[in-house]
């Protein structure tokens, strides 16, 4: 019996990868260069003409009003590239920023501009984007998709600034690698969480229970960086965070999967997760017990259809952030739709008397795991 | 470790949960779909009305336009 249920799994695992694998090409051929479309689709003077000319700038001519011009630029945000398409008066100033295509959590966005965040680069000439080196702070609980959208108008105005060739800073200019606080937290994370895990060590409960502290203060509320489903999403999809300045996404990804590929233990849950932290404390204030279900095997590929759907999801619309359903930015930013908090709210109150029902029941990232020990487990026996 | 059991309750609730987790799903798809048939016209300027003014009007009315705004330029000040 429990070779067959082996034999099944295995089959299972595999017709999910091939899924992957074909829904990623479907997304990719629906994917037709939609900007120029867009282009035309918000652009307000419907009797102008329209001039595509060098490196991506519009000319925008008519009869009534002067001549404008139009970029797109590209920035990269939280979950993929932010495409913007600002308008430029006759005198180079900013006089309209669209967002054409954005892999962002609609939540974040609007946030961003819930807080007025263009305003601020109302009118501002081009010249001024360029010498200041201007930046306006980022939006907390959202800082990536705001930085996201200023470099994708910083890259629109280098467009611009090429064409009237106006001395402009290369769009890419290389930066050094930085090795911040994140860095540190996340490497730190992985020795204390691996020492707990030895099952000599004596003080292995303490340290564990450190671990989660940590990863519940810093991945959770600090950072808002624990390993999610938008982040997988972003990294099949090709949207690879720059590893100059987020090399701490790295350290964790690869570093997790690394470790459980070779080891088969299992860093992250146990140790760092920020969500299993904060259920595992809500566990310790309602004496939670842990749940044995007779349908075991019923809950356990439901947790992992979801997950399979949401890649699948993700895949072929090629966003990131469309099939995220984990309840992280509603827990630690208190940002998401009304029925994530419903889902978080929901799972706290569980989380009192049933141990770590996320993950035990729903966490994607679970089942995401259980795959990969599955494939580990299959290599040992084919060497073997 | 509580022996195999059924536990009714805790599996209805984890039902409601999955079904609140297809309607956010199914929420975030028409959303986003939304979205990209209508490209967020975040901010623009001139408005429509300015749009056949000429080109001297048309630069003093947004320098107005901003004055009056609620937002301030921080090169301008």
């Amino acid at each position: 019996v429990k070779r067959n249920k082996q034999k099944a799994e295995w089959i299972l695992a595999i017709f999910a990868l091939i899924t992957i694998a074909f829904s990623w090409y479907i997304g990719k051929k629906l994917k037709i260069s939609e900007v120029d479309q867009s282009v035309f689709k918000v652009l307000p003077y419907h009797e102008s003409k329209i001039q595509r000319m060098e490196n991506g700038v519009y000319k925008v001519t008519s009869n009534d009003l002067a001549t404008v011009f139009l970029t797109t630029g590209t920035g990269k945000g939280y979950a993929g590239p932010i495409k913007v398409l600002v308008g430029y008066s006759h005198s180079k100033t900013i006089t309209s920023i669209n967002i054409l295509d954005s892999k962002e959590t609609t939540s974040y966005l609007q946030k961003v501009f819930n807080r007025k965040y263009l305003e601020n680069f109302h009118s501002l000439h081009l010249s001024r984007l360029n010498r200041l080196n201007f930046s306006p702070d980022a939006i907390s609980g959202a800082t990536r998709t705001s930085e996201g959208i200023a470099q994708a108008i910083k890259s629109a105005t280098s467009k611009l600034a090429n064409y009237h060739s106006i001395d402009f800073e290369p769009e890419d200019v290389p930066q050094p690698v930085s090795f911040g606080k994140k860095e540190i937290i996340v490497l730190l994370l992985f020795v204390l969480g691996l020492l707990a895990r030895v099952k000599s060590f004596r003080l292995k409960e303490h340290l564990t229970w450190t671990t989660l502290i940590l990863g519940l203060i810093f991945l959770g509320f600090v950072y808002n960086e624990p390993i999610s489903m938008t982040r997988i999403h972003s990294l099949l999809l090709g949207f690879w965070p720059s590893w100059h300045n987020e090399l701490h996404i790295y350290f964790l990804v690869f570093g997790v999967a690394i470790i459980l590929l070779t080891t088969g233990k299992n860093p992250y849950c146990h140790a760092m997760c920020p969500l299993g932290a904060s259920q595992k404390l809500l566990g310790k204030i309602g004496h939670a017990k842990t749940v044995n279900l007779k349908q075991k095997y019923f809950w356990v590929w439901m947790q992992r259809s979801f997950a399979w759907i949401s890649i699948l999801l993700a895949l072929i619309f090629r966003n990131p952030a469309i099939s995220e359903y984990e309840i992280h930015s509603a827990l630690f930013q208190f940002t998401g739709t009304h029925w994530l908090f419903l889902i978080m709210g929901l799972t706290i109150i569980i989380s009192i008397f049933v141990s770590k029902p996320w993950c035990n029941f729903l966490c994607p990232i679970r089942a995401i795991f259980d795959f990969m020990h599955l494939f580990r487990k299959k290599l040992k026996r084919i060497k073997r | 470790v509580s022996k195999k059991k059924n536990y009714m309750g805790i599996q209805f609730l984890l039902i409601l949960l999955f079904v609140f987790i297809i309607i956010h799903l199914t929420e975030n798809i028409r959303k986003v779909k939304y979205n990209s048939r209508n490209p967020i016209n975040s901010y623009s300027v001139p408005p429509k009305s300015y749009q056949v003014d000429t080109l001297e009007q048309n630069d003093s009315k947004i320098d107005t336009l901003w004055k009056d705004s609620e937002f301030s330029d921080p090169f301008r000040k």
